[in-house]
């Protein structure tokens, strides 16, 4: 994939996945938000990560907390035994 | 609550249960003066026994919490049955005062390692089985009914086995019930929350410990009024009875005064466990009914009256300690909880000594209604506290007031392997296997199978993540808002926001890429 670059845009793609959420939370300044802003114009790479950090904030907002703590009993031993073993490979 | 999700609770508790009854089966409770005295014991010697409460067990009550944290809360409750027996044994055949004491010594370190620790390992159970803390009144309700039916039978039984066979028999034969209760544990199932949180250095989970019993903020009013409540019911069951001899009452209402007195304690949980007595009303009008029975005990001369009203006095207090204790629980993360209710329990021991102490002299010079109005005063702080804390919403999960942390050191948002590497002469840092959209995937990025995946990957994440996830992302809170529930840094805070949302998305990812067969790569 090579479509992310250009002469004013001086910004690596790791660079900016490292920051999609002090980005997302406006805890960016000025100057570093236009050269995200810039980067992200053509680097459709990017704007996929974007958007795939905004479609975890969407679909986590759509949730409650009891959502993500009330767990079925049946499936609840199940999912301790994962919480203590190292994630899948 | 449904019927349906509390049921297997109910089943899971059962061996619970059978234990807190066999362990409050103290068959020798109601001879014990009378024992006493019978070996030599004087009133210096009794001071002096209360002592080696005083110091054994407010000694022992958070080393013991922390180690159920950190070891077994089932495993602390045998110990306590077997420190339990011990003291029954050393007791039934003591023949003078210092070996008595031995006893004493062990009757401390029983009611230290479970004091604390039974709620923890009941609350826990509730959240493990619901989900939610919900169920936790009724549960400890339960608990405290069983102990007060418990208390009540060996009140009867201990006096009636004292009469046809010996005073020692009666702390014998509590031996077997202490032992029996340790084999009923190991049925028990305990509950593994306490285990799944992030495991902690002992120095550093002390430190956590004293810090969140000593924090400042709600939960300092939630212990205060632990505190204040656990005083003037234990002001009752001790001193209770000093009304009954100030008024000469006549010795056949002794009987229905303790039995009052040890009902109340099963009874006021049962009525704790309704949500209407947080409402602010109910506040008011329990805070008053305490102040009102306070009084009444420092003024009236009337003998049914003052039973009635320590019964009723005593009955509130245990009623308003139920939600407090939720309250407690709520506030506390499980892997310092059994060592953060221990603690105040340790409070209220500092705090019930020179209440005594200061009772004990009131009531010598004064009478003991004068003394009264230490209760009195110890009535309108609890009442203040009440109207602050009961009408708050529990905090729906638990929240760690663990000292600051260093800012762990995060995985990325993608692993490194999908960039090129730095060296790479044309694109250093960028894209090797960029990810898709996944709005082409095929699966709506907003449908059920989607919302459900991304519920399932956030239950999933560590509880340390979770908690900062559920509030920061579920809940939408304010990003100082969490770093001042979660006692953590801006930097930290975000870091951790960071790394929850990262492993969210790549769960999605996978989940995106096997469902609509779309390869990114």
């Amino acid at each position: 994939m090579r479509d992310s670059g250009s002469a004013a845009d001086d910004l690596r793609c790791i660079e900016f996945v490292g920051a999609v959420t002090d980005y997302l939370e406006g805890d960016v300044n000025d100057e570093d938000r236009r050269r995200i802003d810039r980067h992200l114009e053509h680097c459709r790479g990017c704007q996929a990560a974007l958007a795939q950090f905004q479609a975890v904030i969407s679909l986590a907002g759509r949730l409650t907390a009891v959502d993500v703590t009330a767990i079925d009993p049946l499936i609840r031993d199940r999912l301790t035994t994962a919480l203590r073993r190292p994630r899948r490979p | 609550m449904t019927r349906a999700r509390t049921a297997p609770l109910g089943r899971r508790l059962v061996p619970l249960y059978a234990a807190v009854f066999l362990q409050n089966l103290a068959l020798w409770v109601p001879i014990e003066k009378l024992f006493m005295t019978s070996i030599g014991f004087n009133a210096a010697s009794v001071g002096a026994m209360a002592a080696v409460y005083a110091v054994v067990v407010p000694m022992l009550e958070v080393p013991s919490g922390i180690l159920a944290d950190r070891w077994s809360r089932r495993g602390v409750l045998i110990l306590a049955s077997i420190a339990g027996t011990l003291s029954v044994l050393v007791g039934g055949s003591s023949q003078n005062v210092a070996v008595y004491m031995v006893s004493a010594a062990f009757l401390g370190v029983f009611f230290a390692l479970q004091s604390g620790t039974l709620e923890s390992v009941v609350y826990d159970t509730v959240v493990e089985e619901t989900g939610a803390s919900e169920a936790f009144e009724q549960t400890i309700a339960r608990v405290r009914l069983v102990e007060s039916v418990a208390l009540v039978a060996s009140a009867l039984t201990g006096g009636a086995i004292a009469q046809i066979a010996t005073l020692r028999a009666t702390y014998f034969l509590t031996a077997p019930l202490l032992l029996a209760s340790t084999v009923v544990l190991l049925w028990f199932r305990e509950p593994r929350l306490h285990q799944v949180e992030e495991r902690q250095s002992v120095r550093r989970q002390v430190a956590t410990t004293y810090r969140t019993i000593l924090a400042r903020g709600r939960l300092r009013a939630v212990v205060a009024l632990t505190v204040v409540g656990s005083v003037l019911m234990q002001g009752m069951l001790e001193f209770g009875p000093l009304w009954l001899v100030a008024l000469v009452v006549p010795a056949f209402l002794y009987g229905p005064h303790w039995a009052g007195l040890t009902a109340a304690l099963g009874l006021g949980g049962l009525l704790g466990a309704h949500a209407w007595i947080t409402r602010r009303w109910a506040a008011w009008l329990v805070a008053a009914a305490i102040l009102a029975c306070c009084v009444v005990l420092a003024v009236s001369h009337h003998a049914l009256l003052v039973v009635g009203v320590q019964v009723a006095l005593t009955l509130l207090v245990v009623a308003v300690s139920i939600p407090v204790l939720r309250r407690l629980h709520d506030a506390v993360p499980s892997a310092i909880r059994a060592g953060v209710a221990s603690g105040v329990g340790t409070l209220t021991w500092l705090t019930f000594v020179p209440f005594a102490l200061g009772f004990g002299v009131v009531s010598d010079r004064a009478g003991v209604d004068q003394a009264g109005w230490l209760l009195a005063a110890i009535g309108v702080v609890a009442g203040l506290l009440m109207v602050v804390v009961l009408p708050r919403a529990p905090v729906p999960i638990a929240q760690a007031t663990s000292p600051p942390t260093p800012t762990p050191v995060m995985a990325p948002a993608f692993p490194s392997e999908r960039f090129l590497p730095s060296d790479d002469p044309q694109w250093p840092g960028h894209w090797a296997h960029p990810p898709a959209s996944w709005d082409s995937a095929g699966v709506g990025v907003h449908n059920a199978e989607s919302l459900e995946e991304a519920r399932a990957a956030i239950a999933e994440l560590p509880a340390a993540l979770r908690q900062v996830m559920v509030l920061h992302d579920v809940e939408g809170r304010a990003p100082e808002e969490v770093r001042r529930a979660l006692n953590l840094s801006p930097d930290q805070e975000r870091a951790m926001v960071h790394q929850a949302r990262s492993l969210v998305r790549a769960r999605l990812e996978d989940f995106f890429q096997r469902t609509g067969g779309s390869d990114a790569r």
